[in-house]
């Protein structure tokens, strides 16, 4: 296949054909028929010479196409030629275009170098459409392709026009190629119907499917989008370097196929489409892929009889195993967020839903009369960290098929749950969110069981795994997993037990919300669903995802004529603006207005308003001036405006004082809060807005503080969902932090005035552009932090002092330390709004999201790669928990997740200086924050002293690497104090303890 | 605008504030006119809707899609005004027969109500095909005649093929009257907007061109070829609108620059040039006194000026919150006698009739409306604004 390309890829005939366009006929023929001898016999049983058939319409053989292809043909002719083509049974020889062959690749080769520089951007829609038709063979696909990359290399060394031009007209031959979805079949079924051995159509098609599934097309046009100018690429071509639009086109164009030839049922066909799907699986666009892939495939069977289950069987039948359990996790994770919303996560009910079985329904296809689909779905309801990333509605659906199976797999799995729920260091060291997915996990199995076979749920509660289990979380010190034990004991034991036997522990905490969900866990039945249901859910994604209309009302409004929007009055076009010159007569200017007026008319005054024009000249007036927004709606409007400068920026500037003055005052911002914050997170600067970051942050700050109950969980989670970059996460956790910071009365000065302070030394930043581009967007969050820190390091550093001239105790007239307490007192302290609800809207969304985060995408997380995105969300939780103080509602919990969390990150640290530096804040702003030391000793033992022998390492490691500035500056100096506060700090705590137990003889 | 203002300023009126306005449209209006002695008003907008008012009631009485495309512009004709004549950017114009019994048929239903429901229009009566591709409204004007007894004919003139060519056509006899050439040795660019008069001697033809020229023609002698007897350059800008002035021996011209320009009839004086330093002014029409002329503007205000001396700025008259595209006077009909006017002297005879009837309550606001010196503007928003002015 390579060899046939290759002599596809270098000729170039181009300029001889044109320098000689008039014996080219001649030149080109001559040695030609030399050639097509060998392979075709039917050629020179017909030996009409090759003039006549230039001149006389159609040609007769493959050859004569050729020939006349390559003597720059004229319209007409190129038509005739390439029609013959295609109806292989109007040429004399036997000729298959969709089989590659040397006589294939000649024209192909000639129909890229030839005809498509010269005809395509200026033939109309017949030829295009012939030349697609032409085109659409693998051995045209994989030409063009190369001479795409070919031309990639001409243009990184020198940009000619020339070569822009052809390199345009490639991609959009390629595109336009490959565009309609059915095109992948077409090209498999032409290329299966031509008499070519069975191993080499297996070739051609492996090497088809490497192009087109492993991402080949898509890394060359993005290459070639990238050497090429900005905007020479059309918008309709642009798919085709854009990942998630290639995807879904894959996705799309295999469903097709399926759906096309799974009623056949011929298996090297399946084979073949596996292959391919296969190969589409590793594009690194899974989620697009696998959606448009089953949508597709249910709005094409929608109508017919057939169910997508022998398609989708058809597909993934022959599929390799791992490829086999990569196509049923993608399927998860593309069905978790149609079934389950975020926002519902905890509230929703847990009887039967439409979502879950019509989910359980798609899987149970997938799954149906396959072994290894069967064995692959298990893990995704035992493995604590693989089912922690799925939402519970997934693991209901999977559990609904699991359930219908006849033999003891539930057994299994029950057990296998069971027991990781039991084990000592699963209890102790998972986090909470796998040990939650695991109990509800847990407790929907258990109620499957006991409703087939009660006796068995008996059996499996009485053993002694069981009971050990919830010894053991009842020993914890977690207090959410001693609750979870709890939870499981009482579901459990209220399920096997008599009344009057059951387990009761009759605290209050199992009277809340969240524990009769937890408890209703064992009730939930879910039955496989229909089609319909299914089909339906798909849907009702489509139509909520569909991009709302940006202008929706101006559209309406915009006068059309004749096709073209006017944006003006109804004007003509401008003539060129001359000197006024008078022709005919002489022009007075009126010198006497009143010499002759009609002065029985009395004037009307003028109305409130009548600007004069801004402009002199006619054609520079401006006569839609933009006004501040006046309502939330409008802001919107404004925001969302991102094709007119004026409106956006306004918009901006006063997004966040408009939504100050609008908090409390009707239900305009809670109403339109989270669309709104919606939008600001995930605006972009389309005009270089000056400071545009600061007043985004500005206004983002503003919607969180006008309802921080509802929109700080939002924004938490959001900072973890879809394509944000990292600057836009970074400015929502930015907010986050301040809002917070706020909310606690720890407000700069400047917070509701955003005058950005000016650097002192403008000489010493970059260049705007440079400037812009290095500073992080985090800047506001870095200087609390830097206040902050200075705070706590403060009081010891003077303390030492202190302790180090207890010699002249004597004449001092107050201690150092003595001293900052004094200025303490003086501060007057604000109502601290932040302590209630830290925990449940600012703490809790953010780290649950960060370990689902981290557990479903492990180290290709983008929390684990951008150490920065990591030190960020590590201040803004360190600041916020310092703001929060120590009156903070449930500290208790709080401090024991944070101190897992930032334990776990002890590995990371030591590999990125910052992330270091950002955990070295995180554990001394525990232990500021917990101010009741001996308890803090008693409760956090462990941790602290873990604590303390890793800060103890990395303080001499610090220090004995020699990095230390002489001046005490610089990073690793500042992480070294840091480190020696912080083992001051837990010193003090231990001592605190010891003097405890010693019978209070200090005055702690 | 003139150093005497201040003083005026005590004895003026307050600013005016429009007394009706009338929803209709979902696109800009592009034309509006009065006719059937105040009675009805004829609005056309940019998606080629056309609406006949009942300006008493203020209700539509008849609303069709006149064309595809924007209606340029609307007129009138026949003895009670019962043809009513459209011309739209698809290249056609239509004239269509509306009489008071036909209304009855025709649909109600504005266009803003967003109904698919079928609506039947008017009878079609001829269909010219205007063949140019600009932005400039036909022109009209009745050829007086003699005999009363058949159908009052009348010449139609639209752009030609050519750009800055004139075509007169006549109706209802459809045969071509003149076809005026582009003016010789300058570049004018694109017509823009056209003026018809008859006196009872010979046609007036005034044009604006795009480069800002403004012409007369006057009929020659048959068999010659006609021959500008006027140019003018005022305007820095394409020429908007034109309409003359008989009375006066006068016509006004308006541009898209700032600048309203008098020029006289028969070329005796200069160009007396009034620069309003408001952009965009179309639509300049001179109501039937000629005491004052009306233009809308881009900025959204209607002006109202003198058309006497200097042109004094007598009102602006400012509502609608875009831009202005149209404006139409009603007839007066109460003052009548400063115009020598067949169709005026028609008028008053109507008058008279609804003075003597004994007057029911509908009867009387009929009369009353047709007395009022209604202005009518169209603006980009689609809303048309009535006041009562002066």
């Amino acid at each position: 296949m390579e060899d046939l390309l290759k002599a596809a890829r270098t000729v170039d005939r181009n300029v001889s054909a044109k320098q000689n366009h008039l014996t080219a006929i001649d030149r080109t023929s001559e040695p030609l028929r030399s050639i097509s001898k060998e392979p075709f016999d039917g050629s020179t049983t017909h030996p009409i010479p090759s003039k006549s058939a230039l001149v006389f319409g159609r040609p007769r053989t493959a050859k004569e196409v050729l020939d006349i292809l390559r003597a720059e043909p004229s319209p007409s002719q190129l038509i005739a030629s390439l029609s013959a083509l295609l109806e292989p049974a109007s040429l004399d020889d036997v000729f298959e275009a969709s089989c590659p062959g040397p006589l294939q690749a000649q024209i192909v080769n000639t129909l890229l170098t030839l005809i498509i520089p010269n005809c395509w951007s200026s033939s109309d829609r017949e030829i295009k459409g012939l030349l697609r038709s032409s085109l659409s063979t693998v051995t045209a696909i994989s030409a063009i392709v190369s001479s795409i990359q070919a031309l990639i290399a001409q243009l990184n060394t020198k940009r000619e026009a020339q070569d822009t031009g052809r390199c345009v007209d490639l991609i959009s031959v390629l595109s336009e190629v490959l565009k309609p979805d059915n095109r992948v079949h077409e090209i498999y079924a032409s290329l299966s119907s031509t008499s070519t051995a069975k191993v080499k159509l297996d070739l051609t098609w492996k090497s088809f499917a490497n192009i087109i599934g492993s991402g080949k097309v898509l890394s060359v046009v993005a290459e070639a989008e990238d050497a090429l100018p900005d905007t020479t690429l059309a918008k309709e071509h642009r798919w085709l370097a854009t990942g998630s639009d290639y995807a879904a086109w894959l996705g799309r164009s295999i469903a097709y196929f399926a759906v096309t030839e799974h009623v056949s049922d011929d298996a090297s066909t399946s084979q073949a489409l596996s292959q391919l799907l296969a190969r589409a699986l590793t594009v690194g666009h899974a989620l697009p892929f696998i959606a448009a892939f089953h949508t597709t495939l249910l709005q094409r069977l929608a109508e017919s009889s057939h169910t997508p289950v022998t398609a989708l069987r058809y597909t993934t039948q022959p599929l390799p195993a791992h490829s086999k359990r990569a196509f049923l996790e993608h399927t998860l994770r593309w069905l978790a967020p149609l079934i389950s919303h975020h926002d519902t996560y905890h509230l929703a009910p847990a009887s039967s839903s439409q979502g879950v079985s019509a989910a359980a329904y798609l899987v149970d296809e997938l799954v149906a009369n396959d072994q290894t689909m069967q064995h692959n779905l298990i893990p995704f309801v035992t493995d604590p960290t693989t089912s922690s990333t799925f939402p519970l509605a997934i693991r209901r659906a999977v559990f609904a098929v699991i359930s219908r199976d006849e033999d003891d797999t539930l057994h299994t799995i029950f057990k296998d749950i069971l027991r990781n729920f039991s084990d000592p260091l699963f209890i102790m060291h998972a986090p909470t969110i796998q040990q939650e997915s695991m109990a509800q996990t847990l407790l929907v199995a258990a109620g499957y069981i006991h409703r087939t076979t009660p006796v068995a749920l008996l059996t499996l509660v009485r053993s002694s795994g069981h009971m050990q289990g919830v010894s053991s979380r009842l020993d914890a010190s977690n207090t959410r997993a001693r609750w979870l034990g709890m939870i499981i004991g009482t579901a459990l034991s209220g399920l096997v037990d008599k009344e009057g036997m059951k387990m009761n522990f009759g605290t209050d905490d199992m009277q809340t919300a969240d524990a009769h969900w937890y408890l209703d866990l064992v009730k939930v039945d879910d039955d496989l669903g229909s089609r319909e249901s299914l089909l339906k859910l798909t849907t009702q994604d489509i139509v909520a995802r569909r991009p709302r209309p940006k202008h929706e009302k101006r559209t309406t409004t915009l006068p059309v004529i004749d096709g073209k929007p006017t944006f003006g009055p109804l004007g003509p076009p401008q003539a060129p603006v001359q000197q006024t010159e008078v022709e005919g007569a002489k022009v007075t200017e009126i010198l006497d207005s009143s010499s002759e007026a009609d002065d029985e008319l009395k004037p009307y005054a003028k109305p409130d308003s009548d600007p004069e024009d801004s402009d002199e000249d006619a054609t520079l007036v401006d006569r839609n001036k933009t006004r501040p927004p006046a309502y939330i709606r409008d802001l919107m409007t404004m925001l969302r405006d991102t094709e007119n400068h004026g409106p956006f920026t306004l918009g901006l500037k006063h997004a966040a004082s408009l939504t100050r003055r609008k908090i409390g005052f009707g239900k305009e911002v809670s109403d339109h809060a989270e669309e709104l914050a919606r939008i600001l997170c995930s605006l972009q600067d389309p005009f270089d807005t000056d400071d545009f970051d600061e007043l985004k942050l500005q206004a983002l700050i503003a919607v969180v503080m006008s309802s921080p109950i509802t929109i700080a969980p939002w924004l938490g989670r959001q900072a973890f969902v879809g394509e944000y970059s990292i600057a836009q996460r970074c400015v929502m956790l930015t907010a986050l932090g301040l809002s917070g910071r706020e909310l606690a009365g720890l407000q700069e000065p400047d917070g509701l005035n955003p005058v950005s302070s000016k650097p002192s030394f403008p000489s010493k930043q970059l260049p705007s552009h440079l400037h812009d581009t290095y500073t992080p967007p985090t800047r506001r969050l870095e200087a609390a932090h830097l206040s902050l820190e200075k705070s706590l390091i403060a009081p010891l550093a003077l303390q030492a002092a202190d302790q180090s001239t207890a010699h002249l105790n004597a004449v001092k007239v107050r201690t150092f330390s003595s001293r900052m307490a004094t200025a303490r007192t003086k501060r007057k302290e604000l109502p601290n709004g932040l302590a209630k609800i830290f925990a449940q809207c600012y703490f809790t969304p953010l780290v649950r999201s960060y370990q689902k985060d981290v557990a479903a995408y492990g180290s290709g997380s983008v929390w684990v790669s951008a150490p920065f995105l990591l030190v960020t969300l590590l201040k803004t939780l360190a600041l916020l928990l310092h703001a929060s103080g120590p009156a903070t509602l449930g500290l208790r919990e709080v401090a024991e997740e944070f101190w897992q969390m930032l334990l776990a990150l002890r590995v990371q640290a030591l590999g990125d200086i910052t992330v270091l530096e950002a955990v070295l804040f995180g554990f001394l702003t525990l232990l500021e924050v917990n101010t009741n030391k001996q308890q803090l000793a008693d409760e956090f033992s462990r941790q602290l002293m873990e604590t303390r022998d890793w800060v103890d390492m990395v303080f001499e490691r610090t220090g004995a690497s020699g990095l230390v500035d002489q001046d005490g500056t610089g990073e690793v100096a500042k992480v070294r104090t840091l480190a020696a506060g912080l083992l001051v700090r837990a010193g003090e705590i231990m001592e605190a303890s010891r003097a405890a137990f010693m019978g209070g003889m200090s005055d702690f | 605008m003139s150093p005497d203002v201040p003083s005026l300023q005590s004895s003026a009126l307050p600013p005016a504030q429009p007394k009706y306005v009338l929803r209709g449209h979902t696109a800009q209006v592009h034309a509006v006119r009065f006719l059937r002695c105040n009675s009805r008003l004829l609005t056309g907008d940019a998606n080629g809707w056309v609406i006949l008012w009942d300006v008493p009631i203020k209700r539509p009485v008849a609303v069709w899609r006149a064309h595809a495309q924007t209606i340029l512009g609307v007129g009138v004709w026949g003895e009670v005004e019962e043809k009513v004549i459209t011309h739209g950017r698809d290249n056609k114009l239509h004239i269509w027969q509306i009489r008071h019994e036909d209304e009855t048929d025709l649909s109600k239903v504005l266009p803003i109500e967003e109904t698919t429901a079928d609506r039947k229009a008017p009878w079609l009566l001829h269909s010219l095909d205007v063949n140019a591709l600009n932005f400039c409204s036909f022109a009209m004007c009745r050829i007086p005649d003699s005999d009363h007894s058949h159908e009052q004919s009348i010449l139609i003139a639209v752009p030609g093929v050519n750009d800055g060519a004139i075509t007169i056509t006549s109706l209802p006899s459809q045969s071509r009257f003149a076809a005026i050439p582009p003016l010789k040795d300058i570049n004018t660019g694109m017509l823009m907007a056209l003026r018809l008069h008859q006196t009872s001697t010979s046609l007036t033809v005034l044009a604006g061109y795009e480069s800002g020229h403004v012409a007369l023609f006057r009929q020659p002698s048959s068999g010659q070829l006609w021959k500008p007897s006027y140019v003018a350059k005022t305007h820095a800008q394409p020429v908007l609108s034109l309409d003359l002035a008989p009375g006066l021996g006068a016509f006004f011209s308006s541009s898209a620059d700032a600048i309203i320009a008098r020029h006289s009839l028969d070329a005796s004086t200069e160009p007396v040039l009034l620069r309003t330093k408001h952009a965009g002014q179309q639509s300049l029409v001179v109501r039937l006194d000629e005491r004052v002329f009306a233009t809308a503007g881009w900025d959204g205000r209607v002006r109202v000026c003198g058309t006497k001396g200097g042109m004094t700025e007598l009102a602006v008259l400012k509502w609608h919150k875009e831009g202005c595209f149209a404006v139409a006077f009603a007839d007066i009909l109460d003052q009548g006698e400063q115009v020598d006017n067949d169709q005026v002297v028609a008028k008053k005879d109507d008058e008279a009739e609804i003075a003597t009837k004994a007057l029911t309550v509908s009867r009387r606001r009929e009369a009353n409306s047709a007395k009022t010196h209604w202005l009518a503007a169209g603006s980009k928003d689609g809303k048309v604004s009535l006041w009562d002015i002066y």
